[in-house]
């Protein structure tokens, strides 16, 4: 146990000494907080006018900073009810005059039928489809607020109809409890997989790199006859697995910190801090997915004369764990679909898939459960497999490493 | 008491047979030299016999028994294809590799202070390896090979890379090891630096035993009936001599079948010549690796 100890120290040591290492683990992470936060500081203020006109008593704010003009041909509205960035007109053609003159940027006509139809329509010289001047909610709340007599109240409600609060149910690891839809929910189950991602892939390429600088600097025979190759694999395994867990909960507490501290600054409403059962899952996943991967990076790594005959079967090795990643970052948005469901169960890419599914808040505790046994089952049979490779035939030969040669030495032939 | 036993193993890799039949034993506190000539299979035997590869056939017995986890902690070894992590410092990697045979780190540091002294590396211990010259990396390799206090020491070409004053400081170190009861085997193709320090010998060549004694015993018997004189004047004639040949000043005389050194003494006393110095005339082992590596 003590030399699985030294193992683990050195190999945290020389890990820690990786510029590259400590760069995306840690440094990375920090600075994007530093900067989500000082970006969120610098644009609080706008957000802060933007939240209050959403919010107020008054009238919705108005859309764009030129004016914008109306014509109320059903008689709805009163004067002294303008928004101060809307400018009633008596008619269009006085509308079209102050529109000539450049002093709206365009005006709606509110037809006389609107009670019935709800028509309006809209002129302006510069329209563009991309544009996102062109914002009816002022007018829209002045008619609103006509039309229910002038109940501003009811008309602020009827604008935000339901405070939407969505809460787990008790034995279901539900979605997080959240008070409205915000851009951190939504692109967060494509952060945690982008994150496990990163976590399982990095600790992995530094192994099969320390198992070949082993055979570079001349050391494994040496260490072969002072350790056992099984120590020597659990002890840069655990090793590199406490770095990844710790890098996976350094970039998790960065998401969770924007998420909860970011508040207003970031647009991120009330209420949005990512729960800690996510994290929790994401650590399980990762133990899970590193187990699996871990030891497959470190049979080849086992095996490899050098680092360049890594590359293709490092690859085909990786390939679920990137179908996993490629589909959840293209296709989060629809976390239950079929596809979703079982790429998420299958143990070679349920450790990015599944985590994305429970924080879109789409996968049920089973299945999360199931998730978790299989992969630790499948990386049990994996380590048994991969054991084969740890022997001094192979640690101390610099045979070419190939699909084929790799495959067959698992498979014992 | 024998420290390892080698009987009859042989080891192959595919079709390559690299021992076919490999037999010795070291006797504790000897130094014994393993030779043969490059790819004669010493190292497949090394690592046979410390269970890095499992043999084919045949027994060995290290330290009293089979080999096993716990006598890793009790051998000290440098191999031939040896090395120390590039990029740790020296006195780092000294340290790590003396706890993977169990030492503690504390002890450890203690212990290595000495050490880098008697090799002129105290000064060098904050410098990355890779820092270091050849013949530093080669002084602590040798430091890592004993600095757990192994009973049982075995080395393959450690005066590789050393000047002769390093080599005499190495050679010293395995004398006074020896001294404290240490088993040494060592492995070279410096066959003064085997007739200086080891008692006893193997020669493998092809995977099979060719030489194996007391080192005296072998140059005996590879002596090829000859004596050595010098003497004060001229050579007189001497009966029973085929060959006479001068070196540096002394005889070599080969002798017929029937005559004894006895003889050629007797001869030259009769004869009242001054004889300085009469000996056997035994060939030295690098005479003798060459003869018996290149007749096989």
């Amino acid at each position: 146990m003590s030399k699985i100890l030294s193992i683990m120290r050195a190999e945290m040591r020389t890990t820690l000494r990786r510029k590259s290492f400590v760069i995306v683990a840690f440094v990375v992470p920090l600075i994007m907080a530093v900067v989500a936060l000082a970006f969120g500081l610098l644009q609080g203020t706008s957000f802060s006018q933007n939240l209050s006109g959403l919010t107020g008593s008054s009238a919705p704010a108005a859309p764009s900073a030129e004016k914008t003009g109306y014509v109320d041909q059903a008689g709805l509205t009163t004067s002294t009810a303008a928004d101060a960035a809307l400018l009633r007109f008596a008619d269009p053609a006085a509308a079209q005059a102050a529109l000539d003159a450049n002093e709206i940027a365009g005006y709606y006509v509110v037809s006389a039928t609107y009670a019935q139809t709800g028509q309006v329509d809209y002129y302006t010289r510069d329209f563009s489809v991309i544009s996102d001047d062109l914002d009816p909610g002022a007018l829209t709340a002045q008619l609103d607020v006509a039309l229910l007599g002038d109940d501003q109240t009811l008309a602020a409600t009827l604008q935000q109809p339901f405070d939407l609060q969505v809460n787990a149910l008790p034995g279901r690891d539900a979605a997080p409890t959240v008070t409205e839809k915000s851009w951190i929910s939504e692109m967060l189950p494509l952060f945690v997989t982008i994150i496990l991602y990163m976590a399982l892939m990095i600790p992995g390429s530094i192994l099969i790199n320390a198992l070949i600088d082993e055979k570079k600097n001349r050391v494994m025979e040496l260490l072969m006859t002072s350790v056992t190759p099984r120590q020597m694999v659990i002890g840069k395994m655990a090793a590199l697995g406490l770095l990844g867990l710790l890098q996976t909960a350094l970039w998790l507490g960065v998401l969770w910190a924007v998420s909860r501290f970011g508040g207003n600054a970031l647009s991120i409403p009330p209420g949005s801090a990512l729960p800690l059962s996510l994290l929790a899952w994401a650590l399980v996943y990762f133990l899970g997915g590193y187990a699996i991967y871990g030891a497959q990076f470190a049979g080849i790594g086992a095996l490899a004369p050098d680092i360049n005959q890594t590359k293709t079967v490092t690859w085909i090795v990786m390939m679920p764990i990137l179908v996993g990643y490629i589909y959840m970052t293209s296709m989060f948005n629809d976390p239950n679909a079929p596809a979703a469901v079982a790429l998420s169960l299958f143990p070679l890419t349920s450790p990015i898939v599944m985590i994305g599914r429970i924080a879109a808040g789409a996968a049920p505790l089973w299945q999360a459960v199931l998730a978790a046994v299989l992969q630790f089952v499948t990386a049990y049979g994996v380590i048994l497999l991969t054991a084969r490779l740890f022997k001094a035939q192979h640690l101390l030969t610099g045979q070419p490493l190939s699909i084929k040669s790799y495959y067959r030495v698992l498979v014992g032939r | 008491m024998v420290a390892v036993e080698l009987s009859h193993i042989a080891k192959a890799f595919g079709a390559v047979q690299a021992v076919s039949d490999v037999s010795f034993t070291v006797n504790q506190g000897e130094i014994f030299g393993l030779l043969g000539p490059n790819g004669s299979g010493k190292t497949t035997s090394i690592r046979v016999m410390l269970d890095i590869f499992k043999g084919d056939a045949g027994k060995v017995s290290v330290l009293g028994g089979p080999m096993n986890e716990a006598k890793k902690n009790r051998i000290g070894y440098m191999p031939e294809e040896r090395g120390l992590y590039q990029d740790m410092r020296l006195e780092e990697c000294l340290i790590y590799l003396t706890t993977l045979k169990g030492i503690s780190k504390a002890e450890a540091q203690r212990r290595l202070q000495p050490y880098l002294e008697r090799f002129d590396l105290a000064e060098h211990k904050t410098k990355k390896i890779k820092e270091l010259s050849k013949g530093m990396q080669q002084k602590a390799q040798i430091i890592s090979t004993v600095l757990h206090q192994p009973e049982l020491l075995l080395v393959d070409e450690p005066f590789s890379g050393l000047d002769p004053v390093n080599s005499q400081l190495a050679r010293q170190l395995f004398l006074d090891l020896q001294k404290q009861g240490v088993t040494i085997l060592m492995s070279t193709h410096q066959m003064h630096q085997v007739e200086e320090m080891c008692h006893r010998i193997v020669l493998i060549h092809r995977g099979r035993n060719v030489l194996y004694g007391n080192l005296t015993d072998i140059r005996r018997e590879h002596s090829g009936h000859a004596v050595r004189v010098r003497l004060t004047g001229e050579l007189p004639p001497l009966a029973g001599v085929l060959n006479r040949s001068e070196e540096n000043g002394s005889w070599q005389l080969l002798l017929d079948e029937r005559t004894t050194p006895q003889d050629i003494l007797h001869q030259l006393v009769g004869s009242g010549a001054a004889v300085e110095q009469f000996e056997i005339a035994l060939p030295s082992l690098d005479e003798i690796f060459i003869r018996v590596v290149g007749k096989e």
